[in-house]
């Protein structure tokens, strides 16, 4: 009889053991596996991200800038203009995402969140294969290219933006890198002393230097300043309590200059003189007004790092007199990006509004052939009055003529600045090429470690050929 | 009301389930051969597995007409199951397995069909068991391993290209020795029971055989470091001793022994504390010691209900993964789904081998002997899946029928053979259920 009894309590026992096993499985299989997942040392993660068969990225004309191809039976990443790496960025198994790349990973690699029940039967039972969306760019290949070309070993930056859109046509940070061998070269651009990650373009702090007398200018205007003031000795050269000494851009006929010609000529001893003879000029407000305390940034790519002092004019209180030298300078605490001060420049170029840039038109979920638009109406800042804008336009339009020592055509208008970082100079070209039928492009143009007008003009000219074709 | 074991019912059941079992196993392969690199093994291993299922079937039904009909059916799909994930996670472990399997099964219907087997495990029990033990005691001096590796457990002996693990085989033997035993002293152990106020006097009787297989479970753990099935052995005796005297006592007896061999093993063996170790905490560990059974518990996460569908799981990244940890790889393929599957099917294995020793009323030995077999078969199963959900520290053993392993199934398959032999020679079912 006990038999029979210790049969069913064994019977029992093995049951309630197959039921612990299956309540244990259920457990990690729903509740506690979602960490387990997550965790860097799950090679499924890997697996899961090789698999993905990520969308093309395309530039503006749509020419393809970056592809997934099949190589060795792997899907790999191809970037057919390695030019645009700047704007584009990279993929790489091992190494991650970086620049568009990483922006719109969530539209390339088809990441989504489950929104209906065919969507989760989708991803948990059929295990479809995720396919990314393919995006387009404002990028210009050409552009993007001419650009590389002609800064060639240079240390610098360039961004180009549409004036009025805000779309971003080029964004170059050099030294660059090939996206198409960046596993291969990845210790040498790690260690490699330009920094070949670090996008210039977004995230390098420079010191405003002489686009500082923009700021300046503006807000002479904005406060009627008379302009027709002469200064006497507006030639000279300035020397800080540093032992930095800061001369104009290009020598002046005469060392009597107004406000207007000192900024065509990139002097700084007008400005010098500027704030204790206009005491109407408030330069904290002028400092606020473009922005300086909160830069201009891409959604999505790095942004720039703070740097040690204090950036804000607002913690900055200017009090004494060196300091607000310094400042009306350009080689104060205040520092800005090329991404910044080329949304500046597309302001000053239309209607003394900033439109926020911004890189990304289009998408194209897999299998459609038609582009859905995703660009939004840019978030429009005022900076200056249209009035304002107008009148730097004029004088960047001058600074041109100045600059290139020929008459301009009144199409292009671009002012030359030199500022010191601390430990090299650099030379910006800030401007804008705005045509009669209303199309506006600001650019900016930096070259780290130079002085060289003459480079920079070139860089600026081969700019400005691509530019007429765009 | 009685019937028949093989009523047209369960027949037809079981010939459902061998078609339902045939078009998985097809199935699965066909889709590993779509997923994955796979050379005419595969589909030599389908046949094999095929011609294993259709000739076992027809010589159960012609040499054992009333066996049970389920449990073939069922070991099969099993085994098939086997074969298809051994066959995504290593295919030359798989052109293996399927030789093994189609051995097993020829093992297993001479172990059916042969007429004085059951008869010969009861009368020469000592000369049986005496020679297992010497094959055990061999691989002492004569153990390999097959991985080559110099500090892997030796439990293997080898002939020539061929290796065979006499513990596998001494799964069985134990059994038919313990059942025969135990059989022989159930009624002096019933007599002893029904004395009034004396229910301790038949402990001594069986407390030499219980020391004595708590000895042989410490040695081969000692010697070869064979922590699983030194703990199956020991479980399955207890549970035994535990059915013929239906004395609660020998449960917790049998639990304090296993305490107190955990404890002294935990301080006396590396490979025991490292188990317990990173059974209570692997995290910190988990690129190290505890990868096995990190990646392990990552697979049922990754399979989640539905699975990754077959050979579509990256299981592969589990060490061994092929052998010990295939419900891992099983739960990450076929989702919480197939995990249910595979405990399903053991439950009714259970269910079906407890039935046929019950349906042998009045004779101990075939009692004993089909609880054995099952038991065996089913903590065994038990001990390594709750290894590796982390329920337990992981044992090292196999999962019948569906891990890779050569002595293994032939071990699983003669205990089923017995099995099937057994429920030929037992009483009808009765139709409101033996249990």
């Amino acid at each position: 009889m006990h038999l029979a009894k210790g049969f069913r309590h064994l019977l029992a026992g093995a049951l309630a053991c197959l039921l612990v096993i299956a309540l244990s499985a259920t457990y990690w299989a729903i509740a506690g596996g979602r960490s387990l997942l997550l965790r860097d040392d799950n090679p499924r993660n890997f697996l899961a991200l090789a698999a993905i068969q990520r969308g093309s990225i395309y530039d503006r004309n749509d020419r393809l800038l970056a592809e997934t191809i099949v190589l060795s039976s792997a899907l790999q990443r191809h970037y057919p203009r390695p030019a645009a790496y700047s704007a584009v960025g990279y993929y790489s198994l091992r190494f991650g995402a970086g620049g568009a790349e990483a922006a719109y990973d969530d539209l390339l690699s088809g990441s989504r969140q489950v929104s209906s029940l065919a969507d989760y039967f989708e991803r948990n039972l059929l295990r479809s294969t995720q396919i990314g969306a393919d995006i387009r760019l404002s990028i210009d290949a050409d552009l993007q290219h001419s650009l590389t070309a002609s800064m060639s070993d240079a240390r610098g930056a360039a961004v180009v933006l549409n004036a009025w859109t805000g779309e971003i046509h080029a964004l170059l940070s050099m030294p660059g890198f090939d996206p198409n061998t960046l596993d291969e070269d990845w210790d040498a651009l790690v260690a490699a002393a330009g920094q070949p990650f670090f996008n210039r373009a977004l995230q390098g702090n420079y010191q405003l230097g002489g686009t500082m007398y923009t700021v300046l200018m503006a807000e002479a205007i904005a406060s009627s300043f008379d302009l027709s003031q002469p200064f006497s000795q507006a030639d000279a050269l300035i020397e800080l309590e540093d032992g930095l000494t800061i001369s104009c851009v290009i020598a002046p006929d005469a060392p009597d200059l107004t406000l207007v010609d000192a900024y065509v000529y990139g002097c700084p001893a007008p400005f010098q003189a500027l704030l204790p003879r206009e005491p109407r000029i408030n330069l904290d407000a002028a400092l606020q007004g473009f922005a300086f305390d909160d830069p201009i940034t891409l959604s999505g790519f790095p942004h720039p790092e703070p740097i040690e002092a204090p950036a804000a004019p607002s913690a900055e209180p200017l009090a004494d007199e060196t300091r607000k030298l310094r400042a009306a300078l350009g080689q104060g605490n205040v520092t800005t990006t090329p991404l910044h001060m080329a949304a500046l420049m597309a302001a000053i170029a239309t209607d003394g509004s900033v439109r926020s840039p911004h890189l990304q038109t289009a998408a194209r979920p897999p299998g459609a052939r038609q582009w859905q638009e995703t660009a939004p109406n840019p978030a429009i800042t005022p900076v200056v009055s249209p009035d304002v804008a107008k009148k730097l336009q004029a004088m960047l339009r001058q600074s041109w003529s100045v600059l290139r020592n020929a008459p301009g055509s009144g199409k292009v208008g671009a002012q030359a600045a030199i500022s010191w970082s601390g430990e090299e100079s650099q030379i910006w070209l800030n401007g804008f090429s705005a045509s009669a039928d209303g199309a506006a492009y600001a650019f900016v143009l930096v070259l780290e470690d130079s002085a060289d007008l003459s480079r920079l003009l070139a860089i600026g000219q081969a700019l400005l050929d691509v530019l007429d074709s765009l | 009301m009685r019937q028949p074991a093989q009523t047209p019912a369960n027949r037809r059941f079981a010939y459902l389930l061998l078609v339902f079992a045939t078009i998985s196993v097809f199935a699965g392969m066909a889709a590993i051969s779509l997923t994955r690199p796979s050379g005419p093994g595969l589909w030599v291993g389908l046949l094999i597995w095929i011609a294993s299922a259709l000739v076992g079937t027809a010589i159960l039904n012609r040499r054992l007409p009333t066996h049970d009909p389920l449990l073939f059916p069922l070991v099969m799909y099993l085994s098939g199951w086997g074969l298809v994930a051994i066959q995504g996670l290593a295919p030359p472990f798989a052109e293996r397995q399927a030789l093994w399997l189609a051995i097993s099964v020829a093992a297993m219907l001479l172990t059916a069909v042969f007429p004085h087997l059951l008869r010969w495990l009861r009368v020469y029990r000592y000369i049986i068991l005496g020679g297992a033990l010497l094959l055990l005691l061999a691989t002492i001096v004569f153990g390999r391993n097959p991985s080559g590796f110099e500090f892997a457990p030796r439990l293997w002996l080898s002939l020539g290209a061929v290796y065979f693990q006499p513990s596998e085989i001494m799964k069985v033997i134990l059994v038919a020795f313990m059942a025969s035993y135990l059989g022989e002293q159930s009624a002096v152990i019933r007599a002893d029971q029904t004395e009034p106020g004396l229910r301790i006097p038949f402990l001594p009787r069986l407390a030499g055989p219980m020391l004595s297989m708590w000895l042989l479970s410490m040695v081969i753990l000692i010697w070869q470091r064979d922590l699983g099935t030194a703990m199956l052995f020991f479980i399955v005796f207890i549970l035994l001793l535990y059915l013929t005297t239906g004395d609660f006592r020998m449960l917790l007896g049998g639990a304090l022994l296993v305490i107190i061999a955990a404890a002294v093993a935990f301080h006396l063996f590396d490979v025991v504390k490292l188990r317990v170790d990173i059974w209570l905490n692997p995290w910190p560990e988990a690129d190290g010691r505890a990868y096995q059974i990190v990646q392990s518990l990552m697979a049922f996460s990754a399979g989640g209900i539905f699975g990754t569908g077959v050979g579509l799981g990256a299981a592969g990244y589990i060490p061994v993964a092929h052998s010990d940890f295939i419900f891992a790889a099983l739960a990450e393929e076929w989702g919480l789904l197939g995990v249910i599957g595979v405990l399903s099917s053991f439950a009714v294995l259970a269910l079906r081998g407890l039935s046929i020793g019950l349906r042998h009323s009045g004779r101990v030995f075939p009692r004993l002997l089909a609880a054995g077999l099952t038991l065996m078969l089913v903590v065994q199963a038990l001990m390594i899946m709750a290894g590796v959900l982390k329920l337990l520290p992981l044992t090292g053993v196999t999962l019948p029928f569906i891990s890779y392993g050569g002595s293994s199934l032939l071990a699983c398959y003669i205990m089923i053979g017995l099995l099937l032999r057994l429920s030929a020679e037992a009483a009808p079912i009765r139709h409101a259920g033996a249990l």
